[in-house]
């Protein structure tokens, strides 16, 4: 008796425990929440952070079912918990964030340092890392969110499909805030995050994701635009995909060359005391547009189009490189992550000032350019007689 | 209502007469047996003279509608009337007993009998009780017949390819179907009796060669122990004799198909048949046997896998399904793909019970519609399928008392159980609790629900093996047979701890062509 006693106290006590332990009390009905799908951070004028959350409108989706509405809100607050939670008040439904794709902040915050805005999101159990951030051009961040009343469309989730495909574009970084956070942490590389802005175009407004919001520690210091974002990822080794331009022997673009794989290496090299960097790429492409009449058989030869593509993408990287350096001091690069990995005794000793040795870096740049195919024919378009 | 101690005190009375010795008289004898048959109508007690010679009077009492009436007449009746016996003016009523039994009588099966309580075992058994005026003994004559239902495919385990024969309510012909595919003295039948007052027959069967004796003490011993007044089925058996009798898993095999029992018993298993019933036992079970059908072996390897790793995902998926959605979409609504969050969300509108309730509803409204699917006629079964798939279904839905996605959680769930029917009363069970599980502690609880059961399913044993033998094992001929079917050629082994008294089942690797 006493040990069926002692059993059964056993087994219920290990029903009880099992029960509290776990931690699993967050029991909700999925149409008792809003699904927060993006969120846009801005200063008030009063000088306190406005939130602007786009959700995802279930109500709306049902009747249209082929698309979810959508539904925004705005607050202003001290934290940014503080003003998630306080929405609350105007839901009548509690925030689900996990869902959330996008968030993009006002190019005024993230002057001012971003470290207090991303904190809360990834401490928070609900929020994800895996989120896109943007820094927005646009007078307010919520500008951008706004557009889907324009697009018809939930904006967040259209800027994380954007930035699925922005490989195939290679104008701006990809960046998911726990890459942004990591940037952040490691010593001698600095973070960088996508630029967005509203496009308009003939009445037609639309988002666009183009170039490359710099950051020096958190703070942003400047920007740079497609083309030199594009030479960026080149640097960065961060191209899969994307157009190369190529102009004709008149200097006129005239040739586009399909990447069909690129590599760049990052070689730190000790000369006589001095860091170093050399930078070699290899790009694979195929030529994929000739847009002159001749025909590129008869003035060029493949050769040179490689030629001269290499010139002009080592052209391309220098500058950039140059300008971060004599600009933003920022080593976007991770050449300083390089450094660590190949020379980690060196790197003790300059670790410290890192930022003075990269804006007076020495770089050199070794582009080719190899055209491997010509798609689906071997000649130009020739205009007959 | 009768009184149970009246029918106590009456068959009290029958055992008394039936102590008696013999009576040579025919008269008395026929007296004792009207008055234990009292107030039974089928008794018939048919006296019958010699036209020759009138001295010899005898009589045939049997039951009506046990017996073979044309039988009856042309081997009894019309032989012992009209045969000239050619007797002196004295006789010995034992001799002309022996010479009815030796030439007249055209019934081969025939046993003398002195003994009264065997002559009611055997008119009650259908048998004829031939009596002769002024000879204290009998003869039990086997001129048995009745209707029995046809050979026909069993209903239940259907295949396409293979066998097509099934067990009938007779058990005679059931052990004719069962030697009729082993010709070999090797396979034994041991008779005995269950059931106080049914006496049922029982069988059991088995390769004496292949068989382990223990199991085969061990299910005698079982046998023994019931106490019981009559059976039905052998799922009266199933139920006494089983391990493990709280657990929802059957722990003993049932089969309608004779070529399905011939198999177990050349693993080594044994038999148990019954008097009555189309479904024959086997012992020990194991849990793979629950996903294995016959046609598995007959049909080509590679679909007897495919077959069968379907039937176990449908095992899986079947408890599954419901308490996965359930802790996904009220617990865990991050592990679900946006878009399909947003369209359950957005179905789930203005339902208004929580998930849960709306699973436990549609569950149980589907266990309704099998239920109901299942007793009535086949006439009325459009009926239900309509009532189920559009009033239930789609007006609900319409109506928005339950998310379209729970009617697909549901008609999935549904579908999955149908893959396994020997499964479906333990799968409905474990889907049940799985269910409470996840609602509990979301997918925690499902994952600590599904690690119970197979704690418990680790557990169990059948007649001293473990319920899942060869499940998990490493020695790849464990799991030749499992959920997979390997092809007949790389069978050589009988399954472990079964077949244990003689493993091997045929050279190791020999294929036909070499």
């Amino acid at each position: 008796m006493r040990v069926a006693a002692r059993k059964s106290l056993a087994l219920s006590l290990a029903l009880i425990l099992l029960l509290l332990l776990p931690g699993c009390w967050n029991y909700t009905e999925v149409d008792d929440m809003s699904i927060v799908a993006g969120v846009a951070l801005d200063k008030a004028k009063d000088g306190k952070l406005q939130l602007t959350a786009e959700m995802v409108d279930i109500q709306n989706g049902l009747e249209q079912q082929s698309q979810a509405g959508f539904k925004m809100i705005s607050l202003s607050g001290n934290t940014i918990f503080d003003i998630a939670r306080n929405m609350i008040s105007m839901t009548g439904k509690k925030l689900f964030w996990s869902h959330a794709k996008s968030i993009i902040f006002s190019e005024e915050l993230a002057r001012e340092g971003l470290i207090p805005y991303i904190d809360w999101y990834s401490r928070d159990t609900e929020t994800r890392s895996d989120v896109f951030i943007f820094v927005s051009e646009e007078k307010n961040a919520r500008d951008v969110l706004n557009l889907n009343s324009t697009t018809e469309s939930v904006m967040s989730f259209e800027l994380a499909q954007l930035m699925r495909d922005e490989k195939f574009v290679a104008g701006a970084p990809v960046v998911e805030i726990w890459d942004f956070i990591d940037k952040l942490e490691v010593s001698g590389q600095s973070a960088v995050a996508p630029l967005i802005h509203v496009h308009e175009l003939n009445g037609h407004k639309n988002e666009r994701v183009e170039g490359t919001a710099v950051f020096d520690k958190d703070k942003m210091v400047g920007k740079l635009d497609g083309k030199e974002s594009k030479a960026m990822l080149f640097v960065k080794n961060k191209i899969s995909e994307g157009v190369l331009e190529v102009e004709d022997r008149t200097g006129k673009p005239a040739y586009s060359l399909e990447i069909l794989s690129s590599r760049t290496e990052v070689r730190p090299v000790l000369r006589e005391g001095d860091i170093t960097i050399h930078l070699s790429t290899v790009t694979k492409t195929g030529l994929d547009e000739v847009m002159n009449t001749g025909g590129m058989t008869q003035h060029e030869s493949l050769k040179d189009i490689e030629k001269r593509a290499g010139e002009k993408l080592r052209q391309d990287m220098l500058s950039v490189i140059h300008k971060v350096q004599r600009e933003y001091h920022a080593d976007i690069f991770g050449f300083g992550a390089a450094v660590h990995r190949k020379m980690p005794k060196q790197w003790k000793q300059i670790r410290e000032h890192w930022s003075d040795i990269f804006t007076d870096l020495e770089v050199t740049v070794d582009a080719k350019v190899i055209i491997e195919s010509t798609a689906k024919t071997s000649r130009a378009l020739k205009l007959g007689d | 209502m009768k009184n149970p101690d009246a029918a106590d005190s009456q068959s009290k009375t029958a055992d008394e007469t039936s102590s008696l010795p013999l009576s040579a008289s025919l008269e008395e004898t026929a007296a004792r047996f009207r008055r234990i048959f009292n107030n039974d109508g089928t008794l018939r007690i048919r006296v019958i003279e010699n036209t020759l010679d009138s001295r010899i009077r005898c009589a045939l009492i049997y039951v009506d509608g046990m017996t073979d009436r044309e039988l009856i007449q042309n081997g009894i009746t019309q032989p012992v009337m009209q045969f000239d016996f050619a007797l002196e003016d004295s006789f010995e009523p034992a001799e002309l007993m022996e010479r009815i039994r030796k030439q007249v009588i055209h019934i081969s099966d025939i046993t003398v009998s002195a003994q009264f309580d065997e002559m009611i075992d055997a008119v009650v058994g259908g048998m004829t009780v031939f009596i002769l005026d002024g000879y204290a003994g009998a003869l039990s004559i086997n001129a048995q017949g009745w209707e029995t239902r046809s050979i026909e495919e069993p209903a239940t385990e259907k295949a396409v390819r293979g066998p097509r024969e099934g067990f009938n309510e007779s058990l005679l012909t059931n052990l004719t179907l069962i030697r009729r595919r082993v010709l070999n003295p090797d396979l034994k039948f041991v008779f005995s009796v269950i059931g106080s007052r049914s006496r049922t027959q029982v069988c059991i069967c088995y390769m004496e060669s292949l068989a382990s004796p223990d199991i085969l003490r061990e299910l005698q011993d079982r046998l023994a122990k019931v106490e019981i007044d009559h059976v039905l089925d052998t799922g009266y058996l199933a139920e006494l004799i089983r391990d493990e009798p709280y657990s929802p898993f059957e722990m003993i095999g049932s089969t309608e198909r004779p070529d399905a029992l011939v198999s177990k018993l050349m693993e080594g298993r044994v038999a148990l048949l019954i008097e009555g019933s189309p479904f024959a036992l086997t012992v020990p079970y194991v849990f793979v046997e629950n996903f294995q059908a016959s046609e598995d072996y007959y049909i080509n390897y590679t679909f007897a896998t495919f077959n069968r790793l379907l039937r176990v995902l449908g095992a899986f998926l079947s408890i599954s399904i419901p308490a996965a959605y359930v802790a996904l979409v009220t617990y865990s609504q991050e592990m679900v793909p946006t878009l399909l969050l947003l369209s359950i969300a957005s179905a789930r509108l203005s339902v208004p019970f929580p998930t849960v309730i709306e699973a436990i509803l549609m569950l149980t409204i589907f266990e309704i519609l099998r239920e109901a699917g299942a007793r009535i006629p086949n006439s009325i079964g459009q009926a239900v399928s309509i009532v189920g798939a559009l009033v239930l279904g789609q007006a609900a839905v319409d109506a928005r008392i339950v998310s379209a996605p729970m009617v697909i959680v549901v008609g999935l769930t549904g579908i999955t159980t149908l893959l396994n029917p020997r499964l479906s009363g333990p799968l409905i069970v474990v889907r049940a609790a799985l269910l409470v599980c996840a609602f509990f502690l979301g997918i925690y609880g499902y994952f600590f629900g599904l690690l119970g059961l197979v704690i418990h399913l680790m557990s169990l044993r059948s007649f001293g093996v473990s319920y899942m033998l060869g499940v998990g094992s490493i020695r790849p001929q464990d799991i030749k047979d499992t959920a997979i079917r390997a092809p007949w050629w790389d069978m050589y082994l009988r399954p472990a701890f079964i077949g244990a008294r003689n493993m091997r089942r045929k050279p190791a690797g020999k294929r036909g062509k070499r």
